[in-house]
């Protein structure tokens, strides 16, 4: 479960990126999180993950703080960047395996997972190039083979979808949905693409200038609308 | 030339906070004010000790009536170190930058995009000359009492004296660069053709060196030989000498023209070597890990590739290295053919070191030797800006600041240990030292290491750049490495003037000092531990 209370983050000039934002997220739900370009989802996804730090609210991972015990949270969490910004000097299968190592994950496991990730993504012919060759969906595939293979209890993602082709799209939202129904996984993820959101998301918050504007479920935020008309309306 | 000076202002503002705009500039933090002052204090430091080694140099110059052969040795000192850093900055700068799809995919000529990386280059060049040639100039001008126009011309010579060498090492770090696109494993190629460079380079001055014996007699030699080699010194001689327009023109024109050359020589194949630079070697083959790696080890195995992976990173820090187990192999193998070389090239035989009392100053020699070699080899002064934007994977990671820190310095300590235990072994074995020696050595070696690792990683903490546009601007033109290297020396020069005093004062043996140097570094291990683990934990996730 992931329990956001009161989250508040300004930047330097007194620019308030989150504005007293509040959010409940349950164990297997699979969240979606929309707002326009700069409305604070990045920010508030950053400071889920522990990247950037907070001045005000709490933010607890399962019952516990991100600020007082941020290993503990880490443990139980992936997070999948909107630019893959990663190690470029290393092959698709060594930053992989690097990921599995922090996590201490066994290597029978691993590689299973490894084997059916890479399979699924059409990444096990490019494993073994380095990651400066990757075309930019070729490194959002691999960020995912690395966060899915330690099998989070948790997975925030920062617009996961740009620069997968549809079959890889197709993938993860069912292997998001498998997630979700198999081991209870608490899915959390920014996109602009509303088509997914409307169809993937248990519930979906809409954030604008840094505060919630509407939460719930896809039938309590839309009503008769579409999620595209909500969304301009505001 | 629009272009140019557009490109000019976007590189440079973020290298330099020059042309940030007035809002920006406002907010001077205490830390941007603190680093632009330790850069003014080493740079008036290192210019003192410029100032007062000309002084001496001119001394014996004085009684021959041949005092500018001090500024021809400061011209020559001079380029030849912007030489030596072109030969591998060059190749980061000119084809490794971030910008470089971008920039391509505008209209600006790739001929444009040269120039203005090559400028950019230059004028980190001109750190050298401000710290090393103006304090030659003013005492030579002071002591000749020189007319108005000895002070323009050499202000002219000031700013294009680091044109030639720099266009020279940038020729040569192209070249290294289209021969390493050839191979496969390109980067390792590009290292050792570039550290093979470096030392031809310093072989070169290390025989111009021996010229150097005797100064006063051999001023009439050396001045014929710098102005037959170099023609901009023979002009800029002629012109304080006797002012005149023609060869002051000459001066000016010569190294626009050569400048001029190398673009269009080279500009023909650069977007070539750029896009050759990018293009990788593919397989589809891959190995499933046989074991599991802890966490540090994980952590490690990814900061030595990175390491790896980087020919400036390798060339910056392992040069000394390097050095260092040539000269061991060189001493343990032929002693006398070594120490023979080292007395006429670089002692040039007027210290008045005779050979048969070297092997008993051995011990301590070689202990400034390890001294110099890993004080300069701060290996983690650069290893948290090298992360750049995937610095943000750490911070998402369960592992906790002091591990990461912790596996930094020991990536530092592997590869400064490996080599300086190794040949610390070779010397003492070769030269009969005692059990006790051998020992008290390993141990200040690992204290060493330890020591220059952590301190190298404070002032990373302190002084990060997380945005730089290439492996050499974090490595080169950073303020860590800068302070890390000034540092280095400072801690050598204290070291050795302490163990110079008490030998010749207290008489101290070899042995006690070694005690002592052991207690030093192991106090200072402990302050540096301490901070890392109480101000570094917590600095380093708020980067």
């Amino acid at each position: 479960m992931i329990e956001i209370k009161n989250l508040t983050k300004t930047y330097s000039g007194n620019q308030k990126a989150v504005d007293n934002l509040s959010l409940s997220i349950k164990d297997g739900e699979i969240f979606g999180f929309i707002g326009h370009n700069g409305a604070g989802k990045t920010t508030t996804i950053k400071s889920i993950v522990g990247i950037l730090d907070f001045e005000q609210g709490e933010i607890l991972i399962n019952s516990k703080s991100i600020k007082n015990n941020p290993i503990e949270c880490k443990k139980e969490m992936a997070y999948i960047q909107d630019n893959p910004d990663l190690y470029d000097n290393l092959t698709g299968i060594e930053f992989i395996n690097f990921i599995a190592d922090i996590y201490e994950i066994e290597k029978e496991i691993r590689n299973e997972k490894i084997n059916r990730f890479s399979k699924i993504f059409s990444m096990e012919k490019n494993l073994g190039n380095q990651i400066s060759s990757y075309s930019h969906g070729m490194k959002q595939k691999i960020a995912i083979i690395a966060a899915l293979v330690h099998s989070p209890k948790i997975l925030i993602m920062d617009e996961p979808f740009v620069g997968l082709d549809p079959k890889a799209v197709f993938d993860l939202k069912e292997i998001m949905k498998e997630m979700c129904v198999e081991n209870n996984t608490t899915i959390f993820f920014s996109t602009h693409i509303l088509d997914v959101a409307e169809k993937l998301c248990d519930r979906v918050a809409i954030i604008k200038h840094g505060k919630i504007e509407k939460v719930g479920t896809m039938a309590e935020v839309k009503g008769d609308k579409s999620l595209e008309n909500v969304f301009l309306e505001m | 030339m629009k272009n140019l000076i557009l490109l000019l202002k976007a590189t440079m503002s973020g290298d330099m906070n020059i042309f940030n705009n007035k809002k920006n500039r406002k907010t001077k933090s205490r830390k941007n004010v603190s680093s632009k002052l330790i850069f003014l204090f080493f740079g008036i430091y290192l210019s003192g000790v410029a100032f007062l080694y000309a002084n001496m140099v001119v001394e014996p110059l004085k009684s021959v009536n041949m005092t500018h052969v001090m500024l021809e040795l400061f011209i020559v000192t001079v380029s030849i170190l912007v030489l030596l850093e072109c030969v591998y900055k060059s190749q980061g700068i000119l084809f490794e930058a971030k910008d470089n799809d971008l920039l391509l995919s505008m209209p600006i000529e790739k001929k444009t995009i040269m120039v203005a990386r090559i400028i950019k280059l230059l004028v980190f060049e001109y750190i050298f000359d401000f710290i090393f040639f103006i304090p030659a100039i003013i005492v030579y001008g002071t002591l000749e009492n020189q007319p108005f126009h000895y002070w323009i011309v050499s202000t002219v010579m000031v700013i294009t004296l680091p044109i030639i060498p720099t266009v020279f090492g940038s020729a040569i770090g192209y070249i290294i660069k289209i021969f390493s696109n050839k191979f496969k494993k390109g980067k390792a190629v590009q290292t050792i053709t570039t550290i093979i460079s470096t030392l031809g380079i310093i072989y070169f001055m290390i025989q111009f060196q021996s010229i150097l014996s005797n100064l006063g007699n051999n001023a009439k030699n050396i001045d014929n030989l710098i102005t037959n080699v170099y023609y901009p010194i023979k002009l800029y001689i002629s012109l304080i000498n006797e002012f005149n327009i023609v060869n002051f023109t000459i001066l000016i024109l010569l190294n626009i023209i050569i400048s001029l050359i190398f673009i269009k020589v080279f500009s023909i194949s650069y977007f070539r070597v750029i896009s050759k630079s990018s293009e990788y070697a593919k397989t589809t083959k891959y190995k499933l890990t046989k074991k599991k790696n802890s966490p540090l080890s994980a952590l490690i195995k990814k900061d030595f590739k990175k390491f790896l992976a980087s020919p400036v990173y390798i060339v910056n820090a392992g040069f000394g290295l390097i050095i260092f187990v040539i000269a061991t192999i060189a001493v343990s193998v032929n002693f006398e053919g070594t120490l023979g070389f080292l007395n006429k090239n670089v002692l040039m035989d007027d210290a008045g070191v005779q050979m048969q009392n070297i092997i008993q100053f051995l011990p301590i020699g070689f202990l400034s030797m390890l001294l110099f070699t890993i004080l300069m080899s701060m290996i983690t002064s650069s290893s948290i800006s090298i992360e750049g934007k995937s610095f943000e994977i750490l911070k998402t990671l369960p592992v906790s600041p002091k591990k990461i820190l912790l596996s930094k310095v020991l990536m530092s300590n592997i590869i400064i240990l490996i080599p300086t235990i190794i040949c610390s072994l070779i010397i003492s074995i070769r030269f009969n030292f005692e059990i006790l020696m051998i020992v008290q050595i390993i141990l200040l070696s690992l204290l060493l290491a330890n020591f220059t690792s952590t301190l190298g990683l404070i002032v990373n903490l302190i002084f990060p750049k997380m945005d730089a546009k290439n492996d050499t601007e974090v490595i080169k033109q950073s303020i860590s490495s800068l302070i890390a290297t000034f540092s280095g020396m400072a801690t050598f020069g204290i070291i050795v003037s302490i163990c110079f005093g008490l030998i010749l004062i207290m008489n101290m043996s070899i042995n006690t000092i070694f005690f002592i140097l052991i207690g030093i570094f192991s106090l200072l291990n402990i302050c540096n531990y301490f901070v890392l683990s109480t101000y570094g934990a917590k600095k380093l996730f708020n980067i």
